[in-house]
């Protein structure tokens, strides 16, 4: 999900104004990233606040790095690298420190999901319980895939980046991350099946979003 | 369809793909199986909007830690290096000025100390062998007076 339909030129030249220590272009690539950025860490580590906080720890980051920035790589692929460091060191952090997180201890049983509104008024209670339970699902299915076909999973759907780049932003070949990509979705849909086969998922839009 | 399996794909391809006769049904099948999962993917947990002052925040933490840096960077790493340089060369040259004048005045005494010597070398009687005497050493610096020479040379006679 790119925000504006801007040539990866444009990005590329206000990466290298940032370079020289210029505010402003740094300040345009920010609001033109923030979401896509965002969007990707939520995917890897579906807390809002936090994903939010880390992404701006990507551009904190993307700002102290830029002097290693080069011309010849296209601005999507750096940003993202970032973004992916930062959540795997994030990840990896969760996994040697486990703790219970905070919305899980104060939530009871049945309450709605962290980072969800409920919506009550326009869903029935049991049709809203079953959607829940599937977001759990795809949650714990998506957490149990291995690191780099989730990252690669992520930038797909999310970064919206060509296969070539996500090769360059996960260090392996194109052939690689289209395998990656499809063990990923492979895995999932055997564990989802039962949820893909009775229908429970109803994607929304009908088709009028990009999917 | 590989193309839908795994990177987005705009509403535009997908009509033109649903539009009767294009596929067949097991292609059809696969389509709609292929989407549905996108949407399961993509839908299940939409991602939340940032916040508005999001690239405000950015640019106070960004202040925020060089500000932190700078505090524990010693004062000597903190100016440029052109600064570095003249301060050091400025300090090379006041010890070096020193120095040179330490010499100077080294050689000032030295030289000094040479007249000395040689104006006790010229005292009558005083031998070169009667230098290693301390306790003639010691007395170099007084010259004796006329009587004190006209006894001397009474008594050695």
């Amino acid at each position: 999900m790119i925000p504006d339909p801007v040539p990866p030129d444009e990005d590329a030249a206000l990466m290298l104004l940032v370079r020289q220590g210029d505010v402003a272009a740094f300040t345009e690539l920010v609001d033109r990233w923030k979401q896509p950025v965002t969007g990707f860490v939520y995917r890897l580590l579906p807390d809002a606040d936090e994903a939010e906080d880390i992404a701006q720890g990507v551009f904190i980051q993307l700002w102290k790095t830029a002097s290693r920035y080069e011309r010849q790589a296209r601005f999507s692929t750096f940003l993202f690298t970032i973004a992916r460091n930062l959540c795997l060191n994030e990840i990896r952090r969760r996994t040697r420190h486990p703790a219970e997180s905070l919305d899980a201890r104060l939530e009871p049983e049945g309450e709605s999901v962290p980072g969800q509104f409920p919506d009550a008024g326009q869903v029935p209670a049991d049709e809203e319980s079953q959607r829940r339970e599937l977001v759990t699902k795809v949650d714990e299915a998506l957490a149990d895939l291995p690191e780099k076909q989730r990252v690669a999973l992520a930038l797909c759907r999310e970064g919206d980046l060509s296969y070539e780049e996500i090769a360059v932003v996960l260090g392996t070949t194109v052939p690689a991350t289209k395998s990656l990509i499809h063990r990923a979705r492979e895995i999932l849909k055997l564990r989802l099946k039962a949820y893909l086969t009775s229908g429970a998922w109803e994607p929304s839009g009908g088709g009028g979003k990009s999917v | 369809m590989d193309r839908v399996a795994g990177k987005k794909v705009d509403p535009e391809t997908i009509r033109w793909l649903r539009q009767p006769g294009r596929l067949s049904e097991p292609e059809r099948r696969r389509l709609e199986a292929e989407l549905a999962f996108n949407g399961l993917l993509d839908g299940h947990r939409p991602p939340p909007p940032v916040s508005s002052n999001f690239t405000a925040q950015v640019l106070a933490r960004i202040e925020r830690e060089e500000r932190v840096v700078e505090r524990r960077t010693p004062w000597w790493q903190r100016i440029g290096s052109l600064p570095r340089v003249a301060a050091l060369a400025a300090l090379a040259l006041t010890f070096g000025v020193l120095w040179s004048q330490g010499s100077a005045t080294r050689q000032v005494r030295m030289a000094k100390q040479a007249v000395e010597l040689g104006r006790a070398a010229s005292v009558p009687g005083l031998e070169a062998a009667s230098l290693a005497d301390f306790e003639v050493i010691r007395r170099i610096g007084v010259v004796p007076r006329a009587e004190d020479d006209a006894l001397i040379l009474a008594l050695a006679q």
